[in-house]
């Protein structure tokens, strides 16, 4: 059943990849299939093998075990040069000896296209890249985010079936960084390339991407919409690394339909939603911006929880206090300062102040279930959950 | 002069100097014994050739000192002449051989060696650890005609071009190697992905970008083998068994044997001016790798 | 003089670094697996003459008349008889070239002991190293032994001291043909030490012919090269004079039109030469050299070490070839003339001769002294050269810068074509 080029939904497929270096497995039996004409990023520390598997797709690895198509043909030993994917690098690899047109045209010179052509297509893409008039100039002579620019019209001027980025604006400081963001998701809007783009800055990875693949010693965690990576991670580490979380452990007390009540000790009382099984040690997550603090000490809750203030940050548009629980466990609370109770401002270490959070904001992150009960739990899996979520919240 | 004078301008700038980067100040005598090595030995030792170019014999052991430019006419012989170029020619083909040799040893050692790479280096200086001549006897008894090469090979190539050849090349790869993986070193090979990215095969991505980055060392280390093989004396001598002279063993004869200097200091003189001709090359090849910085 | 060799490489190093140089020269020579011959040296150096060059002005201070001008300096001969003997004589000499037992009977004997003459002794390793300690001045030497060429040459330069024959009168032992020659007509101004000859020798059971003269030898080159390596000596002041002597001409001839005759003969048989070095000896005992030339006391060493295959020939040529020789002589400056002649005429005692000649292996011509060699050196004609050959064979000299230039570049062609 093999389809025509054409005819297949991803651009990219891998299929229970593994890639090994010595002792290390860089890639661990991965499976990934990119739609046609998404902006994927794969994202995760450094180390995670988000590089390693950029480096496939573009045929500068092999892989050790499993399968990897391009446009829907196996590319596994097809070597670099006869792949229809480009790569923008992260050091942008710009031909120092040549000029930014020699550049440019250096792929269309491989290809055997004519000189007129070649010089009429490169102007094109650094028209599309809004770098014209330093045809003739040295890499040497510009900036980086004018170099950075040089690359990516270098490899789109090819016209690949999907364009690789590797931390592409690493290099550049924070307020080039930004531009070149919108810059990237407006160029790849216009040409409608397959883009993977590999990077270890979440908010870059969530601001620019149609799904994220967020990855973690050789495997992916979680690939999924940004929204939809930030409000339901499906493990602790991906909660961790995207955004800030606060962990709270406990021992699940009661559960009544699609709801849980956990004991975090100390009078803290959580209750959410989720398939929790009673008497399970469960890890549960809270995002800072869902909970609130109110000063005073009124009675505690399910949800509500007496805290001590440790100390208190203004970050320009919100202001952050971190709290000791009646439980001794320290968690951050932030709030956008135009929303905030005024009396949040006059809060000072050492205040008593009351937390709390609605019983949609707990994310039911690890269960580990008691041996009797072991069949119950292991129907849990958080991504069907997160997959239905995701489909209504769609629809 | 420009020596005692400096410290002085030092304060005059002193104020303009402030708001540069931190540059202590240096003791500029550091500089004088190499500056006084190179005016006695160098300069002194050239003068002297000059004069005795000019100069004419006028007995064993003596000259008188002018202006002739009769030595000078005399190396335009057509028997000299034919030296000069057999020696450009073999010293050319030594060096093109010392390249095709060298540069793909430099490669591997820079781009495939790692744990090993010092100790490839070293490996390469090895030779160099003993002495030149003590090199070529050694080459001698390989290249013997009952020598090692001979007896495994059949290859009697001792006394020939061939073993000249061969003496030039064992004798001055290290110095092409060294500054050649100092290039490829420099190399980021990131620029042969991204070529190869670009559709181009291995071996068009070598020539466009690995070949043409390294091309300034490639130069750097052919003009330091041709130089001295140029002016080579004992290769010749020991592996051709006295024919398939160099000018060196020419003007070695005429200072020796014919007891010459001046014909000999007008043959040594024609062969810098030749040189430097090579040497202008270097220069700009070498400027233009400051601007790429590759 | 001899390009060949590697030597010649210290030539701009400074002349006191000269003897360290040879000395690392020999070392080389003997990890190469060949030991350096007299002769060989002989034909080393090179650097004296640059540094004569520098030491000269252009004004020069000693005579610089032509060949026909006579010597200039006038004897003291009368002055010296019956002066008594110095307590210091100063010898500037080849190294190792005499026992140690010389010295030590030397100053054992009656006039020597009575003045406590001590005797000091430095070294050189090239006749222009010699040539060139002499014209810088600086050192007073009471004996020096240049070879024939130097002889000449300082002759012409008026620096040698008239010999006193009547402090010398041990030269009656000497063989008459020796006591003058042609590099000192007189006989006045030197004295031999040792002498040798220019020969060749070839594999028998590959050079079939019966090669007598040295025009033999030149015309068997091209027909046998093919079979395997040919070799001549090297050096201008060999290759011309001995294609000359070949062609029945003087080897010192100021002719342009022997030097056309030879120069076209000796590119005749280019063909036919493999390698033109003085360093064949070990080459040649390994078997390696089917025909070549060679000095008498290497060739008597290559023929020893094939005794075994017994396949060498060695031939003295009959006419005309080379004999060179290492001579004493006094330089004019000389501060203990007594003691020198004294030394002179000790190393002329026959009972000193074959002392000498067991240690250095060079024939001196004092037939009392041959005939007490022992038999293997007597009766080989390898070493005791009979005079029946020498008599017909000639000098090389270094007749003029002008008759070197020429030599020089026929070799220089010789070798280029």
């Amino acid at each position: 059943m093999t389809l025509a080029p054409g005819d297949v939904a991803f651009d990219v497929e891998f299929r229970g990849i593994t890639k090994r270096f010595g002792p290390l497995v860089a890639v661990n039996r991965v499976d990934l299939q990119v739609n046609k004409g998404e902006f994927l990023s794969l994202l995760g520390p450094s180390g995670c093998g988000k590089t390693t598997s950029l480096r496939m797709i573009a045929g500068f690895e092999q892989p050790d075990e499993g399968e990897l198509l391009i446009g829907g043909t196996d590319a596994v030993g097809v070597p670099p040069y006869r792949r229809n994917v480009n790569t923008v690098f992260q050091s942008y690899a710009l031909f120092p000896h040549m000029s930014v047109i020699d550049n440019v045209a250096y792929g269309l010179k491989q290809r055997g296209t004519g000189k007129a052509e070649r010089i009429r297509l490169s102007g094109e893409a650094l028209e599309l890249v809004q770098l014209t008039g330093r045809q003739d100039h040295r890499p040497s002579m510009l900036s980086g985010g004018q170099q950075q620019r040089v690359a990516l019209a270098r490899a789109l001027v090819m016209h690949p079936q999907v364009l690789l980025l590797d931390e592409p604006l690493g290099a550049l400081d924070l307020k080039l960084r930004k531009e070149m963001q919108v810059e990237l998701k407006r160029i790849q809007e216009q040409v409608g390339i397959t883009f993977i783009y590999v990077t270890h800055d979440q908010e870059e990875a969530l601001s620019m991407s149609d799904r994220v693949a967020v990855m973690s010693n050789g495997v992916i965690e979680q690939l999924d919409e940004p929204r939809v990576i930030y409000d339901n991670p499906r493990t602790s580490f991906v909660a961790e690394f995207i955004g800030d979380m606060n962990f709270l452990s406990g021992v699940v007390t009661e559960k009544v339909g699609g709801q849980f009540i956990v004991d975090a000790g100390g009078g803290v009382v959580i209750r959410g939603h989720g398939a929790a099984s009673r008497g399970s040690s469960v890890r549960v997550g809270i995002r800072p911006e869902r909970m609130t603090a109110l000063p005073g000490s009124p009675e505690q809750q399910a949800n509500s929880a007496k805290a001590t203030v440790l100390s208190k940050m203004y970050l320009g548009d919100q202001i952050q206090i971190s709290v000791s629980l009646a439980n001794g466990q320290r968690i951050i609370v932030r709030e956008q300062r135009a929303s905030a109770n005024p009396v949040l401002d006059v809060v000072y270490s050492g205040d008593e102040v009351l937390v709390s959070w609605d019983d949609k904001a707990p994310l039911l992150l690890e269960q580990t279930v008691p041996l009797q009960s072991s069949a119950e739990a292991e129907q849990y899996t958080p991504s069907e959950e997160a997959a239905v979520h995701a489909s209504t919240e769609e629809s | 002069m420009t020596l005692l004078s400096e410290p002085k301008q030092e304060k005059a700038v002193g104020v303009k100097r402030r708001g540069r980067s931190f540059k202590p100040r240096y003791p500029t005598w550091l500089a004088l014994p190499a500056l006084v090595y190179e005016v006695i030995f160098f300069l002194g030792a050239l003068g002297i050739l000059v004069a005795f170019s000019f100069a004419t014999q006028t007995g064993f052991s003596q000259i008188t000192y002018g202006f002739s430019l009769d030595q000078y006419k005399a190396v335009f012989d057509p028997l000299y002449l034919s030296i000069f170029f057999r020696t450009l020619m073999m010293a050319a083909i030594g060096t093109i051989l010392t390249v095709m040799v060298g540069y793909p040893v430099a490669y591997w050692m820079a781009r495939y060696l790692s744990t090993y790479k010092l100790l490839a280096v070293l490996l390469i200086m090895v030779p160099f650890w003993t002495s030149f001549l003590i090199r070529t006897y050694a080459l001698k008894i390989i290249l013997d005609s009952q020598g090692f090469l001979a007896k495994t090979f059949g290859l009697d190539i001792m006394y020939t071009p061939i073993a000249v050849g061969i003496g030039l090349v064992y004798n001055y790869l290290p110095l092409f190697v060294l500054p050649v993986f100092g290039s490829l070193e420099r190399m980021d090979w990131t620029l042969i992905e991204a070529a190869t990215d670009l559709t181009a095969r291995p071996l068009r991505a070598f020539w466009d970008i690995t070949f043409r980055l390294t091309l300034p060392g490639i130069v750097t280390g052919a003009l330091l083998v041709f130089i001295p093989m140029t002016g080579e004396y004992v290769i010749p001598a020991i592996l051709s068994g006295g024919k398939y002279e160099f000018v060196g063993n020419l003007i070695g004869d005429t200072f020796n044997t014919a007891q010459n200097p001046p014909f000999g200091s007008a043959l040594a003189i024609m062969l810098m001016v030749a040189l430097s001709v090579f040497v202008v090359i270097y220069i700009a090849v070498a400027t233009k790798e400051e601007r790429f910085g590759a | 003089m001899n390009s060949q060799s590697p030597d010649d490489l210290n030539i701009l190093a400074p002349i006191e670094m000269k003897p360290k140089m040879d000395y690392l020269h020999r070392e080389v020579q003997r990890a190469a697996g060949s030991a350096m011959s007299r002769r060989k040296a002989l034909s080393l150096g090179g650097l004296a003459l640059f540094a004569a060059a520098c030491g000269s002005t252009s004004t020069s201070t000693t005579p610089t008349g032509g060949a026909s001008s006579g010597p200039a300096s006038a004897s003291p001969s009368s002055s010296l008889a019956g002066k008594p003997v110095e307590n210091m004589l100063e010898i500037f000499n080849w190294s190792e070239y005499d026992d140690p037992s010389t010295y030590k009977l030397f100053a054992e004997l009656g006039p020597v002991a009575a003045a406590g003459t001590k005797t000091h002794e430095t070294y050189y390793s090239s006749n222009d190293e010699l040539l060139a300690k002499l014209n810088s001045g600086g050192s007073t030497y009471d004996l020096i032994v240049p070879s024939q060429n130097a002889v000449a040459q300082l002759i012409q330069e008026g620096k040698l001291m008239a010999l006193d024959q009547t402090l010398l009168p041990n030269l009656k032992y000497l063989e008459p043909s020796f006591l003058k020659s042609s590099y000192d007509p007189t006989g006045e101004f030197s004295v031999i030490k040792d002498f040798g000859v220019t020969m060749f020798y070839f594999n028998n059971k590959i050079v079939t012919d019966d090669l007598k003269t040295m025009h033999d030898f030149y015309m068997a080159l091209p027909k046998y090269v093919s079979k395997g390596r040919t070799n001549l000596l090297d050096g201008a002041e060999e290759l011309v004079p001995l294609g000359l002597m070949a062609l029945g001409l003087d080897p010192n001839t100021t002719s342009q039109a022997d030097f056309d005759q030879v120069r076209t003969f000796l590119l005749s048989i280019r063909s036919g030469v493999t390698t033109i070095s003085a360093d064949y000896i070990q080459d040649a005992i390994a078997g390696k050299i089917i025909l070549g030339q060679g000095w008498n006391g290497d060739v008597r060493r290559i023929v020893q070490g094939r005794k075994a295959q017994g396949d060498i020939t060695a031939v003295l040529p009959t006419g005309s070839s080379e004999v060179w020789s290492d001579n004493w002589c006094i330089p004019l400056t000389a501060p203990h003339p007594v003691a020198a002649h004294t030394w002179i005429n000790w190393l002329l005692t026959p009972t000193t001769a074959v002392t000498e000649m067991e240690y250095h292996s060079y024939p001196i011509p004092i037939p009392d002294a041959l005939s007490q060699l022992p038999a293997d050196m007597k009766n080989d004609q390898l070493f005791n050269v009979p005079t029946s050959y020498t008599d017909g064979y000639h000098y090389i000299l270094n007749v003029s810068p002008q008759v070197v230039q020429q030599r020089t570049k026929i070799y220089t062609e010789f070798k280029a074509s």
